[in-house]
């Protein structure tokens, strides 16, 4: 556990504040990516980029501080219980989900950014990519609240 | 319903999703057993520390095992000791040799609490 962060979580539900403030900010960082599709919608593409890659770059900085030290610790010793058990699969999942999300991210985000890649590596179908991205990061962040779930509130009930 | 309107709301579902479940809230429900032993056990079990007060005589090793299928840990609030990750029956000792109440809590779920009484 991160000990950036005090223990006790602030929502009440007998998450850690690291969990709690992690939730908050995906749940914000998926109203922004919500709005960074309506910048795209609207043809502001310079403020549709910063958004997008500001999401981009802080989930980065929460798989850092929060969702890594707490993978690393409870979910990798006992990856053998993976495929029965909730606790485990259900962290498993998103963490797979996760980080081919922000890995596909950052590669559309360096293809759009940048000239950094070869011509070769660099896609030409935009809207196909971003789209794909975004689905997956809403699946990433369902399963995230999921994982929440089955970790701090289905316990205590 | 547009189809722009539409995929705003499918991916802003997530997000009530969550509203939803974090408003539902938890019940806190804690019974607690009184123990008393030289050397003493803790049993982590359906994320209760049991029995959640332990009282023991200065000098006695209080033992926590973990026979929960998900990993704990048993952290005192002072700081005086701290156990890493338990998996499943995994255990942690400490030997208490200072009298005092000590409480303590998972810190992987902070709403696990119990006491140490060391007399």
């Amino acid at each position: 556990m991160s000990s950036f962060f005090p223990t006790r979580g602030f929502l009440g539900t007998g998450a850690t504040f690291a969990a709690d403030i992690n939730l908050v900010v995906q749940l914000i960082m998926g109203a922004a990516l919500i709005t960074g599709l309506v910048l795209a919608k609207q043809k502001r593409y310079q403020a549709h980029g910063i958004c997008q890659t500001t999401v981009l770059l802080l989930n980065l900085l929460m798989i850092g501080l929060v969702m890594w030290p707490s993978f690393r610790e409870q979910v990798r010793p006992s990856l053998r219980k993976v495929v029965h058990n909730w606790y485990y699969a259900a962290a498993a999942g998103h963490a797979v989900l996760g980080i081919t999300a922000e890995l596909l991210g950052l590669y559309i985000v360096i293809v759009a950014g940048t000239d950094i890649l070869p011509l070769w590596l660099r896609f030409k179908h935009w809207k196909r990519w971003m789209q794909t991205e975004l689905v997956l990061w809403f699946i990433v962040l369902v399963s995230g609240v999921g994982t929440y779930y089955v970790w701090y509130m289905a316990p205590v009930r | 319903m547009t189809r722009k309107n539409g995929w705003v709301a499918g991916l802003a579902a997530p997000v009530m999703i969550a509203v939803m479940l974090l408003s539902a809230g938890s019940p806190r429900v804690a019974a607690i057993d009184q123990g008393s032993a030289a050397n003493a056990e803790v049993k982590i079990d359906n994320f209760v520390f049991g029995p959640q007060t332990l009282t023991v005589p200065v000098g006695a090793t209080v033992t926590w095992t973990n026979k929960d299928d998900i990993p704990h840990t048993t952290v005192s609030t002072d700081g005086v000791f701290k156990s890493k990750v338990m998996d499943t029956d995994e255990k942690f000792s400490y030997t208490f040799t200072k009298a005092g109440t000590y409480s303590y809590f998972c810190s992987v779920h902070p709403k696990m609490t119990g006491k140490v009484v060391v007399q």
